[in-house]
């Protein structure tokens, strides 16, 4: 998965028009708990079920910590 | 044909929360997003004077009162981890008060979501070697008293219940499979509890919600484990066991939350007229979820008797459990 595509993924699971490397659970109103869990599923859907492997992605509540453990175990790239 | 199953009752904590009236004391919860997301819309609490033990009494007095006396159970088994008290074991309160005889065998299980197919083992266990002849497998929890009302991700989740399933040796023989990954035992938990009261910041990085050491649950991490390991883990089982969709009639999960159900029936490519999920009333009721689910589908015409059903449950611990049974 490209960056690019990781960021659509979270707009939509926002339903938000915009999003950057520096938005968090903390600076987005509509990421909260249930918006986390369609992040989730989104990511796990684009890579084929392997982002459910990394129990770390528990605590990505970040782009930029999403991003961190995606290149961490390969599943994304620039 | 002697089915394993015989009957079930259940009950709920006398108290029924309507989630969406909950706006008022949470202005800043979206409630209506989380009944889309959890699929519950009622959730039932126990009373001030409702235990575990007496929602399990309830429930078990039900079948009782049906059976004739020299039919009564000679096992009692209750799962469940919140018990009156840490000492003595649940099963000792409710055989006195069932006014079973002294010589029934009684004794308790430590599981939550994962605990019911476990209890089923045992008895089938006790069942096939004929150390017992009928079994009363209680399932009773009450987590509305330990869950902090300010925790919006357990707090709209989960509901106060008890079961009883009466079980009797069956004439054939069924699979079962259990797995636990203890390295996330801090993915649900309840801190303050038992011998070892550890406080936050001590030992349990997990303690993030709140500082009384209230009921915890990491919902991230236990998604992650459901659509990870606990698919990976019914394709196993099926496999094993040479079971297709086709054999299933209804597969049977625990109720964790729409969300979870949803994805794992997406995942496994299950038709919607085999997946049974029933929460919008009930909620998540622990190890109770799938005696209920199937008393209640049985009552509804959604499962009949001898119906091919796998049952699968999973959580606390992290564990898992499942069997292929004949209803």
């Amino acid at each position: 998965m490209i960056q690019e595509k990781l960021y659509n993924l979270i707009k939509t699971a926002l339903e938000v028009e915009s999003i950057t490397i520096d938005d968090s659970i903390d600076t987005v109103e509509a990421w909260d708990s249930l918006a986390q869990l369609s992040i989730l599923v989104a990511i796990d859907q684009e890579t084929e079920g392997r982002a459910s492997k990394i129990t770390e992605l528990a605590t990505a509540l970040s782009v930029k910590k999403l991003i961190d453990i995606l290149e961490k175990n390969d599943l994304i790239s620039e | 044909m002697n089915n394993f199953i015989k009957d079930t009752s259940y009950c709920f904590g006398e108290n029924t929360v309507d989630v969406l009236e909950l706006q008022n004391q949470h202005e800043d919860w979206d409630l209506e997003a989380s009944v889309k997301k959890t699929g519950v819309k009622y959730l039932h609490h126990a009373s001030s004077n409702e235990t575990s033990s007496s929602l399990a009494y309830t429930a078990s007095k039900e079948i009782l009162d049906k059976l004739e006396q020299d039919a009564k159970p000679d096992t009692i088994i209750v799962c469940t981890q919140t018990p009156d008290f840490t000492l003595p074991h649940c099963s000792a309160l409710l055989q006195e008060r069932l006014k079973l005889p002294t010589d029934t065998k009684c004794f308790d299980l430590n599981l939550g979501c994962s605990g019911f197919v476990y209890g089923l083992s045992i008895a089938y266990s006790m069942l096939v070697a004929h150390i017992s002849k009928s079994i009363l497998l209680i399932t009773a929890d009450t987590y509305s008293k330990i869950i902090n009302s300010d925790d919006k991700t357990s707090f709209l989740l989960f509901s106060d219940a008890a079961s009883c399933t009466l079980l009797e040796k069956p004439d054939t023989t069924y699979p079962f499979t259990f797995g636990t990954d203890g390295s996330a035992y801090d993915s649900i938990i309840y801190p303050m509890s038992g011998t070892n009261k550890i406080k936050k910041n001590n030992n349990y990085s997990s303690c993030l919600i709140n500082d009384e050491g209230c009921f915890e649950m990491n919902g991230y991490s236990v998604y992650l484990f459901t659509i990870g390991v606990i698919v990976e883990k019914i394709k196993d089982f099926m496999a094993e066991n040479n079971i297709t969709i086709e054999d299933i009639d209804m597969l049977v999960l625990h109720q964790a939350s729409l969300f979870v159900l949803k994805t794992i029936q997406d995942k496994l490519n299950i038709p919607d007229n085999k997946m049974l999920i029933d929460l919008e009333d009930v909620g998540n009721t622990s190890s109770s979820s799938i005696p209920i689910a199937l008393k209640r589908a049985e009552v509804n015409g959604k499962i009949k008797q001898n119906d091919k059903v796998l049952l699968f449950g999973f959580g606390i611990g992290l564990s898992w459990s499942g069997t292929f049974i004949n209803y």
